[in-house]
């Protein structure tokens, strides 16, 4: 070849070398020029990749083999070039050591004459690949193939080197740029303020394939509470695909990754004992890293198999950083997204919060506005249904009747069917009153629903064999009836009652006492009761049991005062009247005298026999004026001495035994020991009964107060006079102490009173009675042992007068 | 003949007694008080007392209590216009009878004859 030649070689391959088509183009060129200016059959270009060479330009032989024909480095005449990297020359047949493949059809054997292959290397002694050219005829380049033209070659060999690396490196450059703007777009996603969990993690799955150009990527997550890191997010493959979406710590390589915090880049999974197959294809090789910080794990992210159409199988170092970057930017992401989402469940629990709480401090509000109960009640039951309140459909409000041990439906509020509860809630939702006005207010006289009628019939045993309702009572606790259907046998009879199989009972406990039970349910929108609506409830329900023993005790109070004023008028009344009586007897007596006198001495005028006819008669008309008058300050006494006294001739000892009788508890409850001498063969008295027996109660009450426990009461009966006529005697000796000589003298004395009970009457009462009866009551101290009072009591009190 | 002492602080009853029982054959001295009751009472022989018990300087219960000291027998009729026993007293029992008084004096009569009839 001729110097010229060779000059015009290399400058056409320079020329080449120069131009911007790409590497399979230029590569293509030169070996055209190649086979050309060279004039053999072939001239081919082989590339390493990884462990062999593939036939990338070829000027001679069948196109189709480009891409397709490859031989493995150290192998045949072009393998062995590139493994040694130097030249390999056959001429005229004359094959070396070794195997020769041929390179056309890369069986064994050689067909061509002439062969010269050539490594293509690095400025770092990389072999790229080879250049081979072959004739099948006696070639006289091959044939004279000196240093010269080795040198030739070496320079064309560099050339193309050079072609090839910059094209290396015009491609690695092309690769980080569309990665950096890849890595610029998540980023940018990620920094955006509308953040939704799932559209980023898919983001992120999806950007993770585009830029290394892996078949697929799998991202998951580590869930704190089960421990599991399940699939999130995936791309190139179908949700379908996966077999374990749920991974435990440490199964399979992502469990690996994510327990040990270190990637894994797996070239052949089959290989690697930590593999577990989770998916329906079988994945080749797997780039797994984790995603964290320096503190804990988060998740993995999984690449699956280069895609083959690049031409690389496995992932590179390249890769594994780049996917590392991704993992932390998306590190960042999920957790700020985290963070946001929990924010917005506080915030969302805390107006939630803050709604309850106002709803039940209106209720409250309107609760506190009344003492009368069945306002309260009214009340109560209308912030549990209203809209605006708890909002539950229908409510029952039941009390407990200690007496009966029943639990009675006292009230209950709410629409009896669907329709009803429909055109009940238009109306209200058209209303916009504040809550507590809309509790409050006085309905306008309306129609019970039938509901509210049904609510007041039912009564329910106290006993736990009696369904919900009464272990509600019995155990102090709630019951949500939907929630656990365990309940519904035993409530049957509540279910049929009101047509519903779900339904909340919680109980009203003031004072560590069950006074009642709030029933509600949904009987018509069916949404169901939650735990939380339970907790409200409950609230609201301490409320209103304590509202409601509120009204008791104000009932109570005023029905005590009631009863005290009643007392109270009927003692000034009859002390008024007693009085008046006195008065009227004491102007009575004052008028006695002179009527006595009067009339006295018309009697005399009358027996005087010189009274003539008229005279005669004229006296006799004042004696019975005078007579007359007699008889009236006689009733006006009687009236004002006695008060409806009926009097029968009774047997004291047995009044006696029926007082003892009354008072037996009492009695018995101080132990006081009653020691009883009563006279056989008493006297029967007339006397009122009932009034004789008040008298001792009286006393008797009075000593048993007075005494300690185990104290002494000795009664004594005995016959005795009184005055003109035969009359008994009752004694009672209690062992009290005795009473200071100044409460003594005032005894009787209705208005004064050691007491703050009203038992000091008591003994007042005693005294009027007796002297109703013409008898005597009397006390007698016994100082430091006790009092003994004493009665006399007339036979006939009638006669008494 | 026996002899009655009245004792009434009114001048009109102690006369009306008076007619009455000196006609009815008795003796009658009259007192105005229980002091001056008293008085007679030491003074002479009495068979029967009939007393009023509301009178200024010593009342009729007074009276009955000091007589009794030492006339445990002189039978004594309270006669007083108090129809009901307004003494918290026991000292009521010390008579011997209780009239009220009344303008038809025959029930009194009657008590003071069974009384002198017994003694």
């Amino acid at each position: 070849m001729s110097s010229n030649l060779e000059l015009d070689l290399l400058a056409k391959i320079a020329h080449i070398a120069n131009s911007p088509s790409d590497l399979g183009d230029r590569l293509q060129e030169v070996v055209t020029v190649l086979a050309d200016m060279i004039r053999v059959e072939a001239c081919s270009i082989y590339l390493s990749e990884g462990d062999v060479l593939v036939l990338k330009a070829t000027k001679g032989l069948n196109p189709a083999l480009v891409n397709n024909l490859k031989f493995k480095i150290g192998e045949g005449i072009l393998g062995r070039t590139a493994k040694v990297r130097t030249f390999q020359l056959v001429r005229n047949g004359e094959l070396g050591e070794g195997i020769i493949l041929d390179p056309i059809s890369g069986g064994e054997g050689l067909q061509a004459k002439g062969l010269l292959s050539v490594p293509i290397v690095d400025e770092r002694g990389c072999c790229l690949g080879v250049i081979s050219l072959h004739s099948m005829t006696s070639n006289s380049f091959l044939e004279d193939f000196s240093d010269d033209k080795a040198k030739l070659f070496s320079v064309i060999a560099s050339q193309i080197s050079g072609i090839i690396r910059t094209a290396q490196l015009f491609q690695d450059l092309k690769q980080k740029l569309y990665v950096q703007t890849k890595m610029g777009e998540v980023s940018q996603a990620l920094s955006s303020a509308w953040v939704n969990l799932p559209d980023l993690l898919n983001l992120i799955a999806k950007t993770c394939v585009e830029i290394t150009g892996a078949r697929g990527c799998i991202l998951r997550l580590l869930d704190p509470y089960t421990g599991m890191l399940s699939v999130k997010a995936i791309y190139g493959l179908q949700r379908e695909d996966i077999t374990r979406p749920d991974l435990k710590l440490g199964e399979g390589l992502a469990g690996w990754v994510a327990e040990n915090g270190e990637p894994i880049l797996a070239e052949d999974v089959s290989k690697d004992v930590r593999f577990l197959k989770t998916l329906r294809f079988t994945a080749r090789s797997i780039l797994c890293v984790p995603i964290k910080s320096r503190d804990y794990v988060m998740g993995t992210l999984s690449l699956l198999d280069k895609d083959p159409l690049t031409g690389r199988q496995s992932f590179s170092k390249d890769d594994l950083n780049l996917l590392s970057g991704l993992a932390s930017h998306a590190f960042m992401a999920i957790e700020h997204a985290r963070y946001y989402e929990r924010m917005e469940e506080l915030a969302s629990d805390n107006w939630l919060r803050l709604k309850e709480l106002s709803i039940l401090y209106h209720i409250n509000t309107a609760m506190r506005s009344t003492v009368k109960l069945d306002r309260l009640l009214k009340i109560i039951l209308t912030g549990v249904t209203i809209g605006g309140g708890l909002g539950f459909n229908r409510a029952i409000l039941f009390l407990v009747n200690e007496t009966t041990n029943q639990l009675r439906g006292i009230m209950g509020v709410g629409p009896s069917n669907p329709d009803e509860a429909n055109r009940i809630w238009s109306k209200k939702s058209t209303e916009q009153k504040p809550l507590v006005e809309m509790i409050t207010e006085d309905p306008e006289p309306y129609e019970e629903t039938e509901f509210e009628r049904a609510a007041k019939k039912i009564w329910i045993p106290i006993h736990p064999n009696q369904g919900v309702l009464a272990r509600t009572v019995i155990e102090k606790k709630a019951f949500n009836v939907a929630e656990d259907p365990s309940y519904l046998g035993e409530s049957r009879g509540i279910m049929q009652t009101l047509g519903v199989t779900r339904f909340a009972t919680v109980p009203l406990i003031a004072k560590d006492r069950v006074i009642g039970v709030l029933y509600v349910d949904n009987a018509y929108n069916h949404i169901p009761i939650t735990d939380k609506d339970m907790n409200l409830l409950q609230m609201f329900a301490d409320q209103a049991a304590l509202a409601i023993e509120n009204t008791n005790l104000y009932a109570h109070l005023e029905a005590r005062n009631k009863q005290l004023k009643e007392v109270q008028d009927q003692l000034v009344q009859s002390e008024k009247l007693a009085a008046l009586g006195e008065m009227a007897a004491a102007m009575a007596h004052e008028i006695r005298n002179p009527l006595v006198t009067l009339g006295g001495f018309a009697r005399r005028l009358a027996k005087d026999a010189d009274l003539k006819e008229q005279g005669r008669k004229y006296v006799e008309i004042i004696v019975k004026e005078v007579s007359r008058l007699e008889k009236i300050l006689e009733d006006i006494l009687t009236f004002s001495r006695k008060s409806e006294l009926r009097f029968q001739e009774s047997d004291v000892n047995t009044i006696l035994r029926e007082t003892l009788e009354v008072l037996s508890e009492e009695i018995a409850e101080k132990e006081i020991e009653v020691n009883k001498i009563l006279l056989t063969g008493l006297h029967k008295v007339k006397v009122d009964t009932q009034q004789i027996k008040q008298v001792f109660i009286n006393i008797i009450q009075n000593s048993i107060e007075a005494m300690p426990e185990r104290g002494r009461l000795n009664i004594v009966t005995y016959n005795n006079r009184l005055g003109d006529q035969d009359g008994v005697t009752i004694e009672f000796s209690d062992t009290g102490g005795g009473i200071p000589p100044e409460i003594l003298d005032n005894i009787f004395n209705p208005f004064f009173t050691t007491k703050d009970s009203g038992t000091g009457l008591g003994l007042a009462i005693a005294h009027r009675i007796i002297e109703n009866h013409h008898g005597i009551i009397s006390v007698k101290n016994r100082p430091g042992k006790g009092v003994t009072f004493v009665i006399n009591l007339p036979v006939d009190p009638v006669a008494a007068t | 003949m026996k002899t009655i002492l009245v004792v009434d602080d009114e001048k009109h009853m102690r006369l009306l007694y008076e007619e009455e029982f000196k006609e009815d054959g008795y003796e009658v001295i009259t007192a105005s008080n229980g002091r001056e009751a008293l008085e007679s009472v030491k003074m002479r022989h009495l068979d029967l007392v009939i007393l009023d018990l509301r009178m200024p300087e010593m009342d009729g219960v007074e009276f009955l209590r000091t007589v009794r000291e030492t006339h445990r027998d002189l039978p004594i009729i309270i006669s007083t216009a108090y129809g009901d026993y307004m003494q918290r007293d026991f000292s009521v029992w010390l008579s011997n009878g209780y009239v009220v008084k009344s303008s038809d004096l025959n029930a009194l009569k009657q008590k003071v004859k069974e009384l002198l009839k017994e003694a």
